[in-house]
């Protein structure tokens, strides 16, 4: 079995009990995380809850002051250059030469990776994958920062490592970049590439496979983004708008329902409900049928589905309960 | 293998590449860093005046007499460079003008020098100045020491003029005494006794005044004879002649014709010939080359003309170059830092090794390409000499850059900021200006603060770039021996500095 082989059997990042402290302050406090092999894993918390010190860790650029932390089966700060080699890594700041131009730049990165020297190709392609060609010859001074954060992302993927870190990738780049940035991801991870990000929109752990929320260094939650909302929420959402006023004995009855986990009303015409349930599809269906049984006319009757802003603000809630 | 060999020549590369095109695209930088220094030494060689300015000068003697004399040709002997605005005999007016600031020195001669010499002391000419520069009060020190000498020399030059005119009438009586010995000689074969005798007579007269003038004469005989030391004898040869000349003459006139011996006589006649001979020397010889007998000339042994632009030159290339290299590979370091891009060193598969050569070999190159500009520049256009050779030239030039390299990095790996690294990089200017032999060399420094300049790569490069430019010699081995090794040591602590930096972890 090659060591590639071996590598992507198991989890590529594994933490256990990771805990970073600078002086008395935890930045990073117990916490345990499996990231598989071709997978994006979304990190998102607020700012200063420890997310790039996780990255930091987790690259070995930092070692843990407690916990174990693995990645391709070792320890990060024992890696060798060849195990460096198939790392890719964004961060924050861009740390490239405001004096060279674009491709200069790219170069660089290119070359302390060891790419060989053939390979204008290569350069060209993730160029043009970050829409940069047309301005590959502007000093990286001159240029905004988005175009700093797209070439950025641009050295990170152009060594085609296996697992790529990014610190917050997406910060300041347009919307539609940004949908493209993440149809990239998507291919890599297809390619079998495992993507570890952090991220400031939250909305974007909707199309991560696997969502880490960190809080005051504390790993909170941790789940398929499905999961979470359930978690969040405690259970699926189903809306319900009536095409009259709900009376208080009716939403008694409803509250009451088997596989109903709770009911809040949400419009002040007293028409509208938010049912929670275990399971929506499931749900919609009897509530249909309950509904028709008691002669009560509804408008609409829907799953849905919570932004992960809400659910991040419920995760948040929730744990400062 | 093979393929890891390659992937660590492409990261050096990169390093060399990326030092380079980022100080290429900061021209203002490099215009400051490089052509700045040397448009300031062309200004310096055009603008430098072959003449120190004039010192304004007063001199106070006593009015009237010989010292008011002494006091013009202490004027007259000084260099051009005196002005002499007043000479009076009111010391306090003068000194009040010192302080004022309207005079820059104030030659004061002693009232009664006579007496002085008398009692056997020097009579002192003092001189009072206003410079603070030591450089300058070391200039007015010397001069004040040759223009005493100088008017020692006036003295004793007239002391020999005279002795000269004295030895005109004693030539006269050498001859005429040479002329008696003949005629007694005469008068003795021929039986004539009285003639004999009155030959006797004036030969004594001759030999008396021969004898009382050749004591000054023999003086300036003596003082040449001292001076030169071309004497075997103990006693200069001028008593010897004056004691030989008057010792053969002794007794001759009250002794009867008779009793004179003729050898007696023939030693006479050879003693005032040499006498005469002697004498006719002092005569012939100019006042000035008995005063004086030895000039100096200094002469250069590369046999060029070598102005103070020439001088420094050498020294400001090294220094420039070892402020480049330290000031850009510190700003380097520090601003890698600052943007992160240590950071991507850190998780990327590059060594400290990798890291350290490539830059090393970036400034090794720029050092290479600029010495070589500022060196074309300064032999073509100031016309600074180039005695040597080339390659032993550019050995120099190596050698000095990489142990300046190697500084550059421990210094960048100890400043957490670009104006620190500026700071230490000036720091490290400043000692080479003042302890590297460029204004001074490092001899004249206490022993400690000469190990202090031998700690500056900058000491060696300006020796052995002034060596192989100015003299055409080469650069001693051992010399590169040293700047090799403190290569190798310097690299080596900024070897362990980088990987604590870098290191994972």
């Amino acid at each position: 079995m090659s060591r590639n082989e071996a590598d992507t059997a198991g989890p590529v990042v594994t933490a256990r009990a990771l805990t970073r402290c600078y002086g008395d302050q935890a930045a990073v406090s117990d916490v345990y995380l499996e990231v598989a092999a071709g997978t994006i894993f979304g990190f998102i918390g607020p700012s200063g809850s420890g997310k790039t010190t996780t990255v930091r860790l987790l690259t070995g650029i930092e070692g843990p002051t407690s916990g174990e932390v693995s990645v391709f089966g070792m320890p990060p700060t024992s890696f060798t250059a060849r195990d460096r080699a198939r790392i890719g890594y964004m961060p924050q700041l861009s740390g490239l030469y405001p004096h060279l131009s674009l491709h200069e730049n790219l170069t660089f990165v290119a070359s302390l990776y060891g790419v060989p020297l053939r390979r204008a190709r290569r350069l060209t392609k993730v160029l043009d994958f970050v829409e940069l060609t047309p301005h590959r010859g502007k000093l990286l001074r001159d240029v905004s920062g988005g175009m700093q954060r797209r070439l950025a992302l641009a050295t990170t993927l152009l060594h085609e490592p296996d697992l790529i870190f990014l610190d917050e990738p997406t910060a300041g780049i347009d919307p539609m970049l940004r949908r493209k940035f993440w149809e990239r991801f998507t291919d890599l991870k297809a390619q079998g590439k495992t993507v570890f990000m952090t991220t400031q929109y939250v909305g974007e752990s909707a199309d991560c496979d696997e969502v880490g929320v960190l809080v005051e260094g504390r790993l909170i939650a941790r789940d398929t983004p499905d999961a979470l909302r359930r978690t969040a929420f405690g259970g699926d959402l189903v809306d319900v708008v009536a095409a009259e006023a709900l009376g208080d004995p009716l939403v008694g009855r409803i509250r009451a329902l088997r596989g109903m986990l709770s009911a809040q009303r949400t419009r002040t015409d007293g028409r509208g409900l938010r049912l929670v349930v275990a399971d929506a599809d499931d749900a919609t269906a009897w509530l249909q049928d309950w509904f028709d049984e008691h002669d009560v006319p509804l408008v609409s009757l829907r799953h849905h589905v919570p932004t992960f802003d809400d659910v991040f603000v419920q995760l948040i809630q929730k744990t400062a309960r | 293998m093979m393929a890891d060999v390659a992937r660590s020549t492409i990261r050096m590369q990169a390093f060399v590449r990326k030092e380079l095109v980022e100080i290429v695209r900061q021209p203002r930088l490099v215009v400051t860093l490089v052509l700045g220094p040397f448009l300031i030494l062309l200004l310096f060689g055009a603008g430098l005046r072959d003449e120190d300015p004039p010192v304004q000068a007063a001199i106070v003697a006593p009015e009237g007499g010989r010292l008011a004399a002494l006091a013009q040709r202490f004027a007259d002997t000084s260099s051009r460079r005196l002005n002499i605005t007043d000479i009076s005999d009111d010391e306090q007016a003068a000194l009040e003008r010192l302080r004022r600031g309207q005079l820059d020195i104030v030659v004061v001669f002693p009232d009664d020098p006579t007496g002085s010499v008398r009692q056997g002391e020097q009579a002192v000419i003092t001189l009072y100045h206003n410079y603070i520069d030591p450089i300058e009060t070391r200039a007015v020190e010397i001069s004040t020491e040759q223009a005493a000498e100088a008017i020692n020399e006036q003295v004793s030059r007239a002391l020999v003029v005279e002795a000269q005119q004295l030895a005109t009438d004693v030539q006269e009586r050498v001859g005429s005494a040479q002329d008696r010995v003949v005629a007694f000689r005469k008068a003795a074969a021929a039986g004539d006794p009285a003639e004999a005798s009155a030959q006797l007579e004036l030969l004594d007269a001759d030999l008396s005044a021969v004898r009382s003038g050749l004591g000054i004469t023999a003086g300036a005989l003596q003082r040449l004879d001292r001076q030169v030391g071309t004497g075997s004898d103990s006693r200069p040869a001028a008593l010897r002649l004056f004691a030989e000349a008057t010792r053969g003459a002794e007794g001759l006139a009250n002794a009867p014709a008779a009793a004179v011996a003729p050898a007696a006589l023939d030693e006479l006649t050879a003693d005032l010939d040499r006498l005469g001979v002697a004498v006719a020397a002092l005569r012939a010889l100019p006042a000035d080359v008995i005063v004086s007998p030895f000039a100096g000339i200094a002469r250069r042994a590369a046999g060029i003309d070598i102005g103070l632009t020439g001088f420094y030159a050498p020294a400001v290339v090294v220094l420039l170059l070892q402020h480049l290299v330290v000031t850009f590979i510190g700003l380097s370091t520090v601003r890698e830092e600052q943007l992160g891009t240590t950071e991507l060193f850190r998780v990327a598969p590059l060594s400290t090794a990798e890291l350290l050569a490539g830059k090393f070999l970036a400034y090794l190159l720029l050092g290479g390409g600029v010495s070589a500009v500022l060196v074309l520049l300064l032999v073509t256009g100031l016309g600074v000499p180039m005695l040597g050779s080339w390659w032993l030239l550019a050995c120099s030039v190596v050698a000095v850059l990489s142990a300046s390299i190697a500084m550059g990095f421990v210094i960048a790996l100890l400043s957490g900021s670009d104006s620190q690294a500026v700071q230490y990089a000036m720091l490290a200017l400043l000692s080479s200006i003042f302890f590297s032999g460029f204004i001074l060399s490092s001899q004249r420094f206490v022993p400690a603060l000469d190990a202090l300049a031998h700690l500056l790569p900058a000491t060696y490069g300006i020796a052995m770039l002034r060596g192989e430019m100015l003299r055409g010699s080469a650069a001693p081995v051992y010399l590169l021996g040293i700047l090799a090794g403190m290569t190798v040591l310097l690299l080596g602590v900024a070897w362990v500095l980088l990987s604590r930096r870098l290191r994972r972890g």
